[in-house]
């Protein structure tokens, strides 16, 4: 009876040299004398034994191996950048491609790294933590009632301190009468004793500061102090007006105070009484406590979770609400899954990489067989052998680590120079990012140093020698390194094609002209209520806006909307009602905005068909209106008479009411980029449907549409000083970041897409020069008896060409169908033209006939009498 | 002659060696004998290590067998205690013995 497969081979594998016939000799011994107590047992018991003895033997084998540094020399450092320098191509490529790979794994380790280990950057920080108050169903932010914020602060007593902070835009009068908007903070001044900063002049908020009647008062940043009052001492004491209200300067904190989140210009107190049960807490504060000694999160949020039936939304009577705690920096449950897919994709890439350079490092190490021949018939072993080209392999791994993570560093850097940034994000590369980048290096050193070593010493150098054979003697490519290149030749196209379609989305997007007029001031509107003293949630009045931006000097049409043109807003599905006798049509989606009367004459835009928006469409309980874009002519109602047609939109809760068209509009790119939903339309705009939406003003005006700014600013002020004007800009430049954002991702994959084509062609160059070295005394002699050029050519190039095309059709496919994962992505970016596919095809043949010229043309200029001095 | 340290393990194998014999001693039976006499469960992975690196001091030498006489056997590898083995093992006594003296008392029961 024999042992079971699995043992023996576990001890074939692991034996000494020599000993396995015997120990396999024993385990059958022992393995017939178990079979006695029953096949199973015995078969799990000798595997188990097998398994011993092979980890014992590795062990033991890893013990007692020759010190590294018979096999690893410095010398062999030297060697590995001489042999760099000497071939170009390989480490120009090579470098090229493993630091691009390494530098998206650091940017990859260093977000990682944010996402899930960042933390208060000040003593004590670990200790804060934020006070989620949702709505039990729909976890939507909701507030209490003040007596549930009391109940909240005497019962939860893993948090030693109960406080709220608020943060947004504000207008701000300057001591010279300008207005500006700058980051205005609250926060209850009983916090201010747990954050480790003091003011650089003045003094802090207090208790008293905060209660009702008390004057109204601020601490300024440094920043702010040097920029407003060139540093001066006579701004403690000023009055500076904000949102309408003056406020005397108590106080002026240093730079690096950044509390809540984005570095504020100013704080203000937001009163206590909540705590209390007195008072209401400002709708955009958040609560945040602080961990009482020996408590945890996880202990806070067992004790809100126990007091969450207790306490009621506002909005809500009767209804309990969801208390939840988490750490101030933590960015949810898909924090570590997004962390994760990100290092995945980052290694994987790098992987693929590395297999490619690990190609070109075969190619070049075959070419060296006679070098390695003679090291080894002086007496160097396989692994010494290994080991210099492993060495050789890390070297170059290093300077592309260098460089990649110099690059990555630069990206970071753009990283950081984003707005909006809480002031405890920080992507700079730190200790952990540095050992998984040294990790990358190991794990490229491995595939691209490693495998070809092995790979190539596995042959028999002495043999090269005997056979008196030349370069590349008996060398072949094996299936793992013919799959390489069809794989690398399948992802560039797959890459290229993706830069392409995205390059050209991005044409379309950003390059699309919309036939506006350029004198046209765009500016978001965005309403503090709630954080002035009366807390109003009251709707501005913002038909008086609109009015009073109209009757600016300078200013020659004005209006509101709720997406301008390059927002794409989101699409409704539309149905049109049919005409007698035509079938019922399938909803489509179509975006939509809502805008005043005013907002088709701030752009210019004329009605194409029927008429504009007038005052009377905009009062309560009209019947419904709505003006259509031309596409939406085309798409919906196939071209014919629109005006007097009716359309409804269908959601979740069924088909809405009909609306009447009564007017046309020019494409006024309400969804540019993506022509299947060019169809749009607009309604008039609902001054009573409340503040928390996103508002617009346009305003068509003379001269440059910045120089209106201050002047907009100031009246807006005027009318309403809790009214902050948002990323004022002229309409050429809405949604810029978008459009540089995707330039960028364009650039990058499209210089990836390069980068892998040339590696693959180069692989491919690479198989065809070692291919046409070994087979030279083959074409020789086939030419001395009589082949044609094409036959030899053909039997030459056969097995590139076939790599080339299976990898082009691999990658012709994978690319069509990666364009549904496109949207994941950048969904707002259209479908690519038809020719991108071919293009690619075409660029793929160019660089494959490039690759394959060289190698073909000494093929064929092959002389037999050359041809047989080879050997 | 200077002889080499024995650890416990290595003195159990070279003693197993002794009383087994030249022709029967590899690593099962060896195995079997320190389990039967010590009534300590061993692994036999430990007796190739310990086999091995007593090989490797000098102590013992290996050499294989016949095949079994069965279809298929295989030779056992036969273990030979070398004559610097045979003189660890007594060093080893001598050394116990000494360190025996005067502890009987001590050590049995009353």
């Amino acid at each position: 009876m024999t042992a079971p497969r699995l043992a023996r081979w576990l001890i074939r594998l692991a034996a000494p040299a020599g000993q396995a016939h015997e120990l396999v000799g024993d385990l059958e011994e022992v393995h017939r004398r178990r079979a006695a107590g029953g096949p199973a047992a015995a078969w799990c018991a000798t595997v188990a034994d097998a398994f011993v003895i092979a980890v014992v033997a590795s062990i033991e084998r890893l013990r007692t191996r020759p010190r590294a540094a018979t096999w690893v020399h410095v010398g062999d450092l030297r060697l590995g950048l001489r042999i760099m320098r000497r071939e170009p191509i390989v480490t120009v490529t090579g470098t090229a491609a493993l630091a691009l790979g390494m530098g998206l794994l650091t940017v990859a380790v260093a977000t990682v790294d944010t996402l899930l280990f960042s933390r208060l950057p000040f003593e004590g920080g670990d200790r804060f933590v934020l006070v989620s108050v949702l709505h039990e169903v729909e976890r939507r932010p909701v507030r209490l009632t003040p007596d549930a914020y009391a109940l909240i602060a005497a019962r939860t007593t893993a948090l030693e301190h109960l406080g709220a902070a608020s943060q947004n835009l504000q207008n701000l009068t300057l001591p010279s009468g300008v207005v500006a908007d700058a980051v205005a903070a609250g926060i209850t001044p009983s916090s201010l004793r747990f954050l480790p900063y003091r003011p650089v002049r003045g003094r802090l908020l207090t208790s008293a500061d905060a209660a009702p009647g008390a004057a109204p008062v601020v601490m300024i940043r440094d920043a702010f102090w040097q920029r407003a009052f060139g540093g001066a001492d006579e701004a403690l004491g000023a009055t500076i007006e904000i949102g309408g209200i003056p406020r005397i300067i108590v106080g002026i904190m240093p730079d690096d105070f950044k509390f809540p989140s984005r570095p504020p210009d100013f704080w203000t107190p937001i009163g206590e009484g909540f705590l209390e049960g007195r008072g209401e807490l400002p709708v955009n504060a958040r609560l945040f406590g602080i961990l009482a000694p020996g408590h945890s999160i996880e202990s806070a949020q067992s004790q809100l979770a126990a007091l969450s039936a207790q306490v009621t939304p506002v909005s809500e009577p009767g209804q309990p609400a969801r208390l939840a705690a988490a750490s101030v920096t933590d960015l949810g449950p898909q924090a570590p899954v997004m962390a994760s897919a990100i290092l995945l994709v980052a290694i994987a890439i790098l992987a693929v990489v590395a297999a490619n350079v690990a190609n070109l490092v075969l190619a070049r190490s075959y070419g060296r067989s006679r070098e390695l021949a003679v090291r080894t018939a002086l007496g160097a072993s396989r692994a010494r052998l290994i080991g210099q080209i492993t060495v050789e392999v890390l070297v170059l791994c290093s300077v592309a680590a260098v460089l990649g993570a110099l690059g990555g560093q630069a990206v970071l850097r753009q990283f950081n120079a984003m707005d909006d940034l809480p002031f405890w994000v920080d992507f700079t590369a730190g200790p952990r990012t540095l050992v998984l980048v040294i990790g990358g290096v190991l794990l490229a050193t491995t595939i691209a140093g490693a495998w070809p070593a092995f790979r190539v010493t596995r042959r028999n150098l002495a043999g090269v020698l005997q056979s008196g054979g030349g370069y590349g003697e008996g060398v072949r490519f094996g299936r793992v390194a013919g799959a390489s290149v069809v794989t690398q030749i399948a992802v560039s196209v797959v890459m290229l094609h993706g830069a392409l379609v995205v390059a050209d989305g991005v044409a379309k997007y950003a390059g699309r002209s919309l036939d506006l007029p350029a004198n046209v001031l765009t500016t978001g509107l965005r309403f503090n209520t709630g954080v002035t003293a009366g807390g109003s949630l009251e709707s501005p009045d913002f038909e008086q806006i609109e009015r009073i931006a109209s009757a600016l000097p300078g200013v020659v049409a004005a209006g509101l909307t709720t997406a301008l043109p390059r927002h794409s807003p989101p699409a409704a599905q539309v149905e049109v009602e049919p005409l007698p006798g035509e079938p019922a049509r399938a909803p489509q989606p179509a975006p939509w905005a809502e805008v005043s009367p005013g907002y088709f004459g701030a752009l210019g835009a004329h009605a194409v068909s029927g008429r504009l928006f007038a005052d009377r469409d905009t009062r309560p309980n009209v019947h419904p209106v709505a003006i259509v874009n031309v596409p939406f002519v085309r798409t919906f109602l196939e071209g014919a008479y629109p005006v007097g047609r009716r359309f409804r939109t269908i959601d979740a809760d069924g088909p809405g009411a009909w609306r009447e068209i009564v007017g046309v509009v020019p494409d006024l790119g309400l969804s540019v980029g993506d022509p299947s939903l060019a169809a749009g339309y607009y309604v008039p705009f609902d001054p009573g449907a409340g503040a928390p939406r996103f508002i617009y003003l346009a305003a068509r005006v003379t001269g440059d549409p910045l120089a209106h700014v201050a002047p907009l600013r100031q009246a807006v002020y005027q009318h309403d000083p809790t009214i902050v004007l948002t990323w004022p800009q002229p309409l050429e430049d809405v949604n810029g970041e978008d459009r540089a954002f995707f330039l960028w991702f364009s650039t990058a994959l499209t210089g990836l897409g390069i980068v892998t084509l040339i590696l693959a062609l180069t692989g491919v160059y690479a198989m065809m020069a070692l291919i046409v070295t070994r087979r030279t005394r083959e074409i020789g002699i086939r030419i001395a008896l009589g082949a044609t050029s094409r036959r030899v050519a053909g039997t030459i190039v056969g097995r590139a060409a076939w790599q080339v095309a299976l990898g082009g059709l691999a990658g012709g496919v994978l690319a069509v169908l990666s364009l549904d994962l496109r949207g994941v992505l950048v969904s707002r970016l259209p479908d690519g033209g038809p020719w991108t596919l071919p293009l690619v095809i075409c660029l793929l043949v160019l660089a494959g006939l490039a690759a394959t010229s060289f190698p073909l043309r000494r093929a064929l200029r092959v002389r037999p009498s050359d041809a047989m001095r080879v050997e | 002659m200077e002889t080499s340290t024995l650890g416990e393990f290595e003195l159990l194998v070279l003693l197993a060696s002794l009383r087994i014999g030249g022709d029967e001693a590899y690593a099962v039976s060896i195995a079997d004998e320190i389990e039967a006499r010590t009534g300590r469960h061993l692994h036999r992975a430990a007796v190739y290590v310990t086999l091995q690196r007593l090989e490797k001091k000098g102590l013992i030498s290996t050499r294989l067998g016949e095949p079994r006489p069965e279809r298929g056997g295989k030779a056992r590898r036969l273990v030979h205690v070398e004559p610097a083995g045979r003189a660890a093992v007594r060093q080893a006594r001598h050394a116990f013995q000494r360190m025996w003296v005067g502890l009987g008392p001590i050590l049995e029961p009353r």
